[in-house]
């Protein structure tokens, strides 16, 4: 009787005690964004995490669109791997028990506890669910959604409280799912077709579609991070040049979204902008030299981290040097007066013939281009004209065929008959006379 | 004298035209050598005209109505050709009128020297111009062919070592002809007594300009520098001069022949 009561126990507390398991993505884990066929992107994207598309291959948007902590895998053995792991993901989402009541058809405005919730065919979320972690912050949140997801426009929100993490929300969709304008969401959505992301919605986990697309609007994606780590934020600034747009992001992991991004030292480069909330910097700085700021993160319960960042803008540089060619046309004997053009680089230039060569005749000014004479011989000439600035920058161009058409015998008749005739006079009397002028010769 | 005024006064725009082609025209600039040469071997012969009796003829009249017919006809729009004709057949019939029939004979060497004033006939130079246009770029390869440079023909362009040249219109040699022709009668009047001998002369001119045209033409084709400027000018000259050197000796051939026969 007692080892029968202490069995009957021992099950009713192993009942108790058995916690809800977040789902195993395997490798798709590391990808914020994943499709089956396509990846759109528009506007200034931040994607923290891998990116891929398998079997598609199609990536559009990305510049603009940048993914940080991560990499882009197009159609290889890594994205088909987490595709795969996606499946397996998804189908154990869809296989979860559902112990209670069907979800309403829009939970905006409600209070979720840690669970697995149905909806058998498509869900709304109309202002703010709140997921409540009771404290626990390996609290699970599975939403099995047989058809759609889909959030409204303007204030939409999934809000974490209760030391609820996103990296423990799954949202898995029957079919699509729309993230409206604006919308800031938490969790791991889990479409088996696909996933649209409108402008300005700021996802706080992963959006893995298995077999369409997956189009994003000026969106911040974050892979969240495990529970309990704490929230840091990275810069990894690119160069820049004054005048030139300027793209980059600072990037947050950890901690609770959403987060607050903002600069408390220093300052970015004059012409440069923060956005506070997906952490992209954009504009075009106005101003050469090196930006030192102490960059900081606010997580959505306050806690916070800092990092030393660095913006190095160059000035603005010349023009790009580039060459003109001269005139293809000219004829033997005709003076031909053209010249070689260059712009931008630094003045002043010094001309050359880099390959080829001219027509015989013609002669380059190597100060001011200028190529003239007068060509001996008639053919096709190719040329590669090279000019060279005084910052020794070089550029080339591909001259010819200049075309040196023959002498017309046209142009060069006989001299006028007139000529011909006074000439032939005068030959002929030295001819006639030439006794007369030996003797006259011979006696002087 | 008087009968030369009325000439003048009466074909003044035959005169004109005339002189306006010798001016225009370097094919026939040599016509303003032509009368200064014919009123030079009228004063050299004044010898033998001047004992000549004088016998006007009737004749004359009907010559120089040919002659003012023939202008009538030129007005009317036959052209310059037809009326300097029309000149100097008046002149052989005022001549025959004043002098008769003796005097026309002495002067008849000048009349027929002035032929060489007369203005191109367009219709024999139209004709004329292709077919001397393609002899001359067929000798003038076959010359260049000799001289064992490459020349491609085709037509009126030779091709020389890769320089592609036109011997077009101007080049057809009538200049060459028209001078050579002159300076051969003129040469044969002044070296030798033998009539035939212009006429031989007059004959040999016309093969030997064809050939020193064609000569000018391939070295213009072979030396691009001969083509232009005074180069040009020398050696169109000098080549005139060589035809006219083989004149001078084509002259001792045929005196030679002529006394192998005459022997």
């Amino acid at each position: 009787m007692r080892k029968f009561t202490a069995l009957v126990l021992f099950i009713t507390f192993s009942v108790c005690l058995k916690a809800q398991l977040p789902i195993d993505l395997g490798s798709a884990g590391s990808f914020g964004v994943l499709a089956g066929a396509t990846v759109t992107s528009t506007g200034a994207t931040v994607v923290n995490g891998n990116l891929g598309v398998s079997p598609g291959s199609a990536l559009t948007g990305f510049p603009p669109g940048i993914v940080t902590g991560g990499a882009i895998y197009l159609a290889d053995p890594v994205a088909a791997q987490a595709e795969s792991d996606l499946t397996t993901a998804y189908n154990s989402a869809a296989g979860q028990p559902c112990p209670g009541p069907p979800l309403p058809g829009d939970i905006g405005g409600t209070t979720i506890t840690p669970g697995v919730y149905c909806s058998a065919t498509s869900l709304g979320i109309t202002g703010t669910v709140t997921l409540n972690g009771k404290g626990n912050p390996n609290a699970v949140f599975i939403f099995q959604i047989g058809s759609t997801l889909t959030t409204a426009a303007g204030n939409s929100a999934v809000v974490l409280i209760g030391g609820a993490v996103a990296s423990n929300v799954f949202w898995q969709v029957g079919s699509s799912a729309t993230l409206g304008t604006n919308t800031i969401f938490n969790g791991t959505i889990l479409a088996q077709a696909s996933i649209t992301v409108t402008t300005g919605a700021a996802l706080n986990g992963r959006a893995l579609a298995r077999t369409g697309a997956v189009t994003l609007a000026d969106n911040a994606l974050t892979v969240p991070a495990p529970p309990g780590v704490p929230p840091s934020v990275t810069c990894s600034y690119p160069s820049g040049q004054v005048g030139v747009a300027y793209s980059s992001s600072l990037v947050a992991t950890g901690g609770t979204p959403p987060y607050t991004f903002s600069i408390s030292a220093g300052s970015l480069s004059p012409g440069l902008t923060l956005n506070t909330a997906t952490g992209a910097i954009t504009g075009a700085p106005t101003a050469a030299g090196t930006f030192s700021d102490t960059s900081k993160v606010v997580d959505s319960l306050g806690a916070s981290s800092t990092s030393t960042c660095g913006i190095t803008v160059a000035p603005v540089t010349a023009p790009i040097l580039s060459l003109t060619c001269a005139s293809n046309s000219g004829q033997v004997g005709q003076l031909y007066v053209s010249s070689l053009v260059a712009a931008g680089g630094t003045p002043p230039y010094t001309y050359s013939i880099s390959a080829g060569s001219l027509p015989t005749g013609l002669t380059l000014n190597t100060s001011t281009g200028a190529i003239s004479g007068k060509p001996a011989a008639a053919g096709s000439f190719s040329y590669t004209g090279k000019v060279v600035d005084s910052a020794s920058a070089s550029a080339t161009s591909s001259c010819g065929p200049l075309i040196v058409a023959p002498v017309p015998v046209s142009g060069v008749p006989a001299p006028p008959s007139l000529i011909l005739v006074l000439i032939a006079l005068a030959v002929t009397s030295i001819y006639l006379n030439r006794e007369w002028l030996r003797r006259r010769l011979r006696r002087n | 004298m008087l009968t030369a005024a009325a000439l003048v006064a009466c074909y003044a725009s035959t005169l004109r035209g005339m002189f306006g082609q010798w001016a225009s025209d370097e094919d026939m600039s040599h016509g303003f050598v032509v009368p200064i040469l014919i009123l030079w071997i009228v004063w050299r012969e004044r010898q033998r005209w001047r004992g000549l009796p004088v016998k006007p003829s009737l004749w004359g009249f009907a010559v120089l109505a040919a002659g003012a017919g023939l202008q009538f006809v030129a007005a009317l729009g036959a052209g310059l050709f037809a009326g300097s004709v029309a000149f100097l057949v008046s002149v052989a019939g005022a001549v025959l009128c004043l002098g008769g029939f003796a005097f026309l004979r002495a002067w008849a060497f000048p009349l027929l020297l002035a032929l060489f004033m007369l203005p191109k006939l367009a219709i024999v130079y139209n004709q004329a111009t292709l077919p001397l246009q393609l002899l001359a770029s067929r000798i003038a390869a076959g010359i260049l062919t000799f001289a064992g440079i490459g020349v491609i023909q085709e037509g009126n362009i030779l091709d020389v070592a890769g320089r592609r040249i036109s011997v077009l219109e101007a080049c057809n040699g009538i200049r060459y002809l028209l001078s050579l022709g002159f300076m051969a009668v003129v040469f044969a009047y002044l070296s030798d007594a033998k009539p035939w001998m212009r006429v031989a002369l007059l004959v040999a001119a016309v093969p030997v300009a064809i050939f020193g045209n064609a000569l000018r033409v391939a070295a213009a084709g072979w030396l691009p520098w001969l083509a232009e400027g005074a180069p040009h000018a020398i050696s169109g000259a000098f080549l005139f001069v060589l035809c006219l050197a083989t004149l001078m000796l084509a002259q001792r051939l045929f005196n030679k022949v002529y006394a192998h026969f005459q022997a």
